[in-house]
């Protein structure tokens, strides 16, 4: 039995991260013909944008040099062939490796996407615990809060957050400094919203295994109520949350550039939204593979926690 | 008799000021078992749940004790003490009733935890024996298992064994057997008559009369809230006083002769025979095979054969998996049999172009157990209705002649199913299949999810209908009773096959397969001989 378990999980892996390269080959010709489509000429975004006056023959240097004079599908295969190897090309505005300009950028962004998506988590339990317990106006009132929460945008969050805590009570930077205290309002601005969402989530599930008859039996065992929702009620309700939480941190990732840009934090958020503006289109793609990397990641993480917090998945 | 242990007197139980439990007084002595009986609704399982303070509601009453405690001055932690310690509960269905997320080892050893001083590897050993005392093969396997890994009456008992697992002394048994096959359900029952005479008293809660007799030595009868009518069981159910208590037994199928109404015996016209007319639906060898993933591919149905003739009755019995609903598919032409020909009116009604089949499943008509899930529930009886018979100058004429002929009210037909009785439903049901004048209508449990009372008058219903259209039915049911009772001939099924089949009454007399012999013999009846 153990032996073709760990078989059949280590099969399923297998069939997982098949399926993650075939999804990035995806995204990385999606984005590869997607940028063809935007208008303006690629030479002279290298240039200096739209509004340099570089020359004719600068121009078509610049071409030769970075291949846009051959046909696209020979552009393509070239494209590809750097991607195996892990050359994401130099970034037409830094004049950087692209791959280093992403290092240095990745850790803040997962930090940050992290500990929201934890912390949402927790905010998410405590509501949905409160929502399904206490007084008929605690419920409300928490099932009220869910909703905002879960509507609120981020943009506007973040600016109340810093009136709030930066400008009138002053606990707060209301940039993101180094340190632990710089995280705490960009954390909170991505946590909320997800929070909100996750906790309606939770509440539902969590009401149903509460009314459940083998909640039922384990009262009947003598089990206390907090007996009850330890034991048997909370691994329900996170089983939906769980197999959300992948397509949560993508939801994230998309928030950081909205965050790092109002905190001034340094992130792939930030680079990503000034990348676009300035066309840099090796900055765009490298930046899109490595969120899309990461969220493939994350939906399989997701996956096998679902399996594992879930047995009944690891039968078929 | 001896001192009792439970003893309620005048027990209220009210939600939002409606009563639920009006006033109810019953004793259970150690080693006896007593049996709550009633159809849903009556209050029988909120009289069970009060007793473990679990009714969540206002409970009132004059006396409340166990073995001379007093269970209405209970705090919540000796509360926690006395559920699972003094008091267990089993309920219905295991697959639910269990955690479906946690091994049945598990939702034992919790009980050993919660009221024994054991250390871990002590009630690991423990959990082991309470399997094997329930009669679980290789429990040190099964013990690792979740509910959905086992069957029926495997994780029955190891609900039952989570239940017992601290030594209560009285046990309340809350429909323990309805989710069950027959032969299970005859497992079951001798394992609870086993605790009972062990000492354990017992508390059964039933809405079936049969499982009541076989158990029971005493049966109190409850109706919207109150006890009607108590006593030993064989003396009540010989010599019922009670108006209600008649109508319960009366409305027990089995051992009524077919053609003869439940509800109303005075218009019993056994003469006005039916004549079996030609075969309507065949089906010559038909086989389905359905592939599985890491398994062998399931044989659902293998080289079956039988013939249904207008105006009459074949009953399809077996147990739950035998292929009845697959084989009632592919005669319906909703699948497609791998070999064999299903032939509808001398005509193959398998392996044709939907093109020709379509005009021809007007014949074919199907209720099916559960009519909430069949309807949309958007949909008003009007618009349920109205899609059956098409639209045209004379819908609504014949929208009023079905409802005349299921006996429901014209009120019903601005209502949604949901706001329906279950009875009302099935009526509905039923005149929907009625609709484009079918040949044969296909019964799939059409009786399993009412109460007796509305079993009866569904069962009544289909016989009239069947003398006044001349339908053919294919009536099945996992319920023995009901299939003698409404039957011309029988077809027993298992793993696939057809085993027996021939007229009812000879079968059931004269069982020739061994499987139909351990049927019958494991189907529990309510032959009271009183008729």
């Amino acid at each position: 039995m153990p032996v073709s378990g760990a078989r059949r999980v280590l099969r399923w892996l297998a069939v997982r991260l098949a399926g993650a390269v075939f999804v990035l080959w995806s995204i990385a010709t999606l984005i590869f013909f997607a940028l063809r489509l935007v208008p303006g000429d690629p030479a002279l975004a290298i240039l200096g944008g739209p509004g340099s006056q570089a020359s004719e023959e600068a121009l078509a240097l610049v071409r030769q040099e970075y291949g846009l004079d051959r046909p696209v599908s020979e552009q393509y295969l070239l494209a590809m062939g750097r991607l195996l190897v892990g050359d994401l090309g130099t970034s037409y505005s830094l004049r950087q490796d692209v791959l280093g300009l992403i290092a240095e950028q990745f850790w803040g962004t997962l930090l940050l996407t992290v500990l929201a998506l934890a912390t949402a988590w927790l905010l998410a339990l405590g509501l949905a615990t409160w929502a399904t317990r206490g007084s008929r106006a605690g419920r409300a009132v928490a099932s009220a809060l869910e909703i905002v929460a879960a509507a609120v945008p981020h943009f506007w969050l973040a600016s109340v957050l810093i009136l709030l805590f930066s400008t009138t009570l002053g606990m707060l930077p209301p940039v993101s400094v180094p340190g632990p205290l710089g995280l705490v309002l960009p954390v909170v601005t991505l946590a909320l919203p997800l929070a909100g969402f996750l906790a309606q989530v939770m509440r539902e599930s969590l009401a149903d295994a509460l009314e459940s008859p083998f909640a039922l039996s384990a009262r009947a065992r003598g089990e206390s109520e907090t007996g009850v929702r330890l034991r048997h009620a909370v691994r329900h309700a996170a089983l939906p949350a769980i197999s959300l939480s992948g397509w949560a941190f993508g939801s994230l990732i998309s928030g950081a550039v909205v965050v790092e840009t109002v905190f001034a934090r340094p992130g792939l958020g930030r680079s990503l939204l000034k990348a676009v503006t300035d066309r840099d289109i090796p900055l765009v793609t490298g930046i899109a593979l490595v969120s899309a990397l990461a969220f493939v990641l994350v939906t399989i993480a997701t996956d096998a926690l679902d399996r594992v917090a879930d047995p009944r998945l690891r039968g078929s | 008799m001896s001192e009792p242990l439970l003893s309620v007197e005048d027990l209220r139980v009210s939600f939002s000021g409606v009563a639920a439990v009006d006033g109810v007084s019953f004793d259970v002595a150690a080693g006896e078992c007593l049996a709550l009986v009633g159809e849903s609704g009556s209050g029988k399982s909120v009289t069970a749940r009060s007793l473990l303070g679990l009714a969540g509601s206002s409970v009132t009453a004059q006396r409340l004790s166990l073995g001379g405690r007093d269970l209405l001055r209970v705090s919540p932690r000796d509360w926690r003490e006395i559920r699972g310690g003094e008091i267990g509960l089993v309920l219905q269905d295991a697959l639910v009733s269990l955690d479906p997320l946690r091994p049945v080892g598990r939702e034992i050893d919790d009980a050993l935890r919660l009221h024994t001083t054991l250390k871990s590897g002590q009630r690991r050993e423990r959990v082991i024996e309470l399997l094997h005392a329930v009669g679980m093969p290789e429990p040190e396997t099964r013990a690792g298992q979740r509910a959905g890994e086992l069957s029926g009456g495997l994780r029955q008992r190891a609900l039952i064994a989570s239940a017992i697992a601290a030594g209560p002394r009285l046990l309340i048994a809350d429909e323990p057997t309805t989710a069950l096959d027959a032969t299970v359900q005859a497992q079951v029952l001798q394992l609870l008559g086993e605790l009972r005479s062990s000492g354990t008293a017992l508390l059964l809660i039933s809405h079936d009369l049969a499982v009541v007799r076989e158990v029971s030595d005493r049966v109190a009868v409850m109706r919207a809230g109150r006890i009607v009518e108590s006593g030993a069981t064989e003396e009540v159910l010989r010599n019922p006083q009670h108006e209600y208590t008649r109508e319960l037994i009366r409305s027990v199928p089995s051992g009524v002769p077919r053609g003869v109404p439940l509800l109303s015996p005075a218009s019993a016209s056994t003469d006005e025979r039916r004549t079996a007319g030609a075969v309507i639906l065949e089906a010559r060898g038909v086989s389905k095979v359905f592939p599985r993933r890491h398994a062998a591919p399931l044989l659902a149905v293998d080289d079956v054969s039988l013939r249904l003739a207008r105006g009459s009755t074949l009953g399809l019995v077996g147990e739950s998996g035998s292929g009845k609903t697959t084989l009632a598919r592919l005669l319906l032409g909703l699948e497609e049999p791998d070999s064999g020909t299903v032939l509808l009116d001398d005509e193959p009604f398998s392996d044709v172009p939907e093109r020709s089949r379509r005009p021809r499943r007007r014949m074919l008509g199907a209720v099916y157990q559960d009519p909430l899930s069949s309807f949309d529930p958007r949909h008003s009886v009007r618009r349920i209705l109205l899609d059956a018979v098409g639209k045209g100058a004379e819908a609504d004429r014949r929208i009023a002649e079905l409802l005349d002929a299921v006996g429901l009210p014209s009120a019903v037909l601005l209502r949604r199913p949901l706001h329906l009785s279950g009875g009302q439903r099935q009526r509905v049901a039923i005149a929907r299949a009625l609709a484009p004048r079918p040949a044969v209508i296909v019964c799939d449990e059409p009786v399993s999810a009412l109460d007796v009372s509305v079993q009866a008058q569904v069962l009544d219903l289909l016989d009239e209908l069947q003398r006044e259209f001349g339908l053919a039915y294919l009536f099945i049911s996992h319920d023995l009773g009901v299939v003698q009772h409404v039957s011309d001939r029988i077809a027993v099924m298992r793993a696939g096959r057809i085993v027996e089949e021939g007229e009812a009454s000879e079968v059931f007399a004269s069982p020739s397969h061994e499987y139909t012999r351990r049927l019958l013999a494991s189907s529990p009846r309510l032959d009271l001989g009183t008729e």
